[in-house]
């Protein structure tokens, strides 16, 4: 139920992960000559991953990590560390199979 | 004792072997106590009947049935006092009641409704108790001996949480309002209510008659009066027809046919209330066509069902799975028969000649309430791949964006116009009322000027009278001038609430009776005079909902609190007052 719960949530969690994921095309922009092509998309979609990786909460309603971090909200170290991970490795290969057409 | 010198009288007239009048006298601290409620209870605990004593305190109480009864003296601010008696060998002693006033704060907070209990909450702010208003007391009594136990936050918010998937529609912020609220107001002392009896000489007129039905977990959401005089009352929980004839006391269940749904039906998504809904229809309103037949809206299947009073035969007509809680149902002159679709904004209308519906999409009210009307019903198709798991709650934009029950509209009530045969309902959280044309179905709203517009119904001169839920107010609506007026129903004391679900208009007096839920209470309202009455009930946690007229006097309704282990005694009832 999760995962249907986190792709229906999908467009809002990357509304509210707008400001990573400019910060994340920044980066990956003025990096261009300091790091190798699969390195630069590695860290820059971790940096999307920071905005976008869910929490959730008692509901079942996620909503990104950050945002909880910021209402100074507790949150489960365990699962928000594999949410991060799971969300980067979401981002990065489909920004990469993107970038590969 | 002061009481000895009052007048008292016992009186057994007995007119056949089920039936006796016993007479006597209420009083307290030697004084007669006007509008006592004298109830006498089988020894099955069945049946309950109920007189009311006058201003010197005298009683008059025909029982229609036989055997040993229980009988019990009730009135605020004293113990309850009891009688055991056999009504075939009656006592010659006379039957007086001497109350004693209650000494013990826990038990005199104990004997008082779930308004008093209330009036101690303390709210962080008016939005966050209008929530609690609407959302908490939707179904039920907060306050009563079930629901005011002591918890702390974390069980609080648990069953916060858990009524949220019964569909209370909350913001996070609400319901952590509600929690808090809830957790530091009922902690467990007694209350200190003063609150003000006001006795009407008409009440001591008044029986009333209770006839216990179904069990404990049995929902009787509405109740019908049928040509037959008999009561037709529609389990919601259990996808039942509960049929009482009055006269003889007998109860008959007729169950609707299987459906292809599972449990809980389009809505088999949500946690429904355990134990309560354990069917698929969800049967909630009925009303009874010229040819006999009644039709039923089926909350939980979306479909409309006919019931043959005479055959028992039910047919199901379905009105398509994204058209979501029909609701409350009426049908016109013509025979057409018209109900609110509650969840997705709609206005129904089958014709049971052809035999196909046309639904009307009601006017969004606003953005998010749009994105309801267009989203829900898929959402609730996700959910149900997810069984009682309530998916809803963690996609809904009432949490996320934060909408809460502004994120619906909710059409409620509906009435047909007695003089253009025009449609009119109630949109219970966008507070407003609309009309549909009936040949064009054109439609056209207006903002009523008290929230919480719930069941709503017309006098036989065109004046439209709605129950203002979350205001504890009358509304009456001139269709001609377009102009409202409102009342607030009488409290029992001034930092109480009520929460008229429903009302309706007495055809032969023009009488506005109300429900009011939350105090044990049925309220006239005479709209000549602009007074009203107050009749109390004799059983607590007493929660109605549609109020209908029977051939013999009776205002009758089925005591509805959600559970019906809720409510004194444990179990829900048909019950009819009858004023004289």
């Amino acid at each position: 139920m999760f995962a249907t719960i986190t792709v229906i949530m999908a467009p809002l969690l990357f509304a509210y992960g707008l400001p990573f994921i400019g910060a994340a095309a920044l980066f990956h922009r003025f990096a261009a000559t300091n790091l190798a092509r699969g390195r630069r998309l590695a860290v820059a979609t971790a940096i999307a991953a920071l905005g976008i990786a869910p929490a959730y909460d008692a509901y079942h309603a996620p909503s990104p990590i950050y945002l909880w971090v910021a209402k100074g909200q507790a949150i489960p170290g365990v699962e928000s560390i594999a949410s991060f991970v799971a969300t980067w490795a979401v981002l990065y290969l489909a920004s990469r199979a993107l970038a590969t057409k | 004792m002061r009481h000895a010198l009052a007048w008292i009288t016992l009186a057994i007239l007995a007119t056949g072997a089920r039936a006796a009048t016993l007479a006597g006298t209420v009083s307290g601290e030697g004084q007669p106590l006007a509008g006592a409620i004298v109830t006498a209870i089988d020894a099955a605990q069945k049946r309950r009947d109920t007189a009311y004593t006058d201003a010197q305190g005298r009683f008059s109480l025909t029982v229609d049935f036989a055997g040993g009864i229980t009988l019990r003296a009730r009135a605020p601010y004293f113990k309850d006092a009891t009688q055991e008696l056999d009504l075939a060998r009656l006592p010659a002693r006379p039957l007086a009641f001497e109350l004693a006033r209650h000494g013990v704060a826990e038990e005199l907070s104990a004997s008082l409704p779930a308004s008093a209990q209330l009036a101690k909450l303390s709210w962080p702010s008016n939005d966050s108790r209008s929530a609690f208003i609407s959302q908490c007391n939707y179904c039920h009594q907060v306050g009563n001996a079930l629901t005011r136990g002591p918890k702390d936050s974390s069980a609080w918010a648990t069953t916060v949480r858990r009524m949220e998937g019964y569909f209370a529609i909350l913001t996070n912020g609400e319901a952590e309002a509600i929690t808090k609220t809830l957790a530091t107001g009922f902690d467990g002392k007694p209350v200190k209510a003063e609150e003000r009896y006001v006795f009407s000489p008409e009440v001591a007129k008044a029986r009333v008659k209770e006839w216990v039905v179904g069990d404990a977990m049995s929902f009787i959401h509405d109740t019908d009066v049928g040509e037959d005089d008999r009561l037709y009352g529609s389990d919601e929980g259990h996808d039942i027809i509960w049929v009482l004839d009055r006269k003889s006391g007998a109860i008959e269940q007729y169950r609707e046919p299987d459906i292809d749904l599972p449990e809980g039906g389009v809505f088999s998504g949500v946690q429904l209330p355990i134990g309560v809904f354990t069917g698929k229809h969800g049967p909630h309103s009925m009303a009874q066509a010229k040819d006999g037949r009644f039709w039923i809206t089926n909350a939980l299947s979306s479909t409309l069902a006919s019931f043959d009073p005479k055959t028992h035969q039910f047919k199901l007509y379905d009105m398509g799975r994204t058209h979501l809680y029909p609701h409350t149902v009426r049908i016109d002159g013509d025979g057409i028969v018209w109900f609110t679709i509650t969840a997705s904004n709609e206005v129904g209308r089958f014709d049971p000649k052809t035999e196909k519906f046309t639904i009307l999409a009601l006017p969004h009210d606003g953005f998010w309430r749009g994105v309801t009307d267009y989203a829900f019903a898929y959402v609730l198709k996700v959910a149900a791949w997810f069984p009682k798991q309530n998916l809803q709650l963690a996609v809904s934009h009432h949490k996320w964006a934060d909408q809460g029950r502004e994120a619906f509209s909710f059409p409620y009530g509906i009435d047909v116009s007695p003089v253009d045969g025009s449609i009119w309902y109630a949109k219970l959280y966008a507070h407003k009322i609309g009309r549909i044309d009936p040949k064009t179905l054109a439609i056209t709203e207006y903002d009523t000027p008290l929230k919480g517009p719930r069941r709503l119904r017309f006098d036989k001169d065109g004046n439209l009278w709605i129950p203002a839920f979350d205001e504890s107010g009358l509304m009456k609506f001139d269709t001609r001038t377009g102009r409202f007026e409102t009342y607030k129903l009488p409290l029992l004391a001034h930092d109480e609430y009520e929460v008229p679900y429903a009302l309706n208009v007495h055809p032969k007096t023009g009488d506005v009776w109300i429900t009011s839920n939350m105090s044990d209470r049925m309220f006239r309202f005479d709209p000549k005079a602009k007074t009203f009455v107050s009749y109390p009930l004799p059983t607590r946690v007493t929660w109605l909902r549609d109020l209908v007229f029977a051939k013999d006097g009776g205002i009758c309704s089925s005591s509805s609190n959600l559970p019906a282990y809720g409510i004194e005694g444990g179990l829900a009832s048909f019950i009819c007052l009858y004023p004289d």
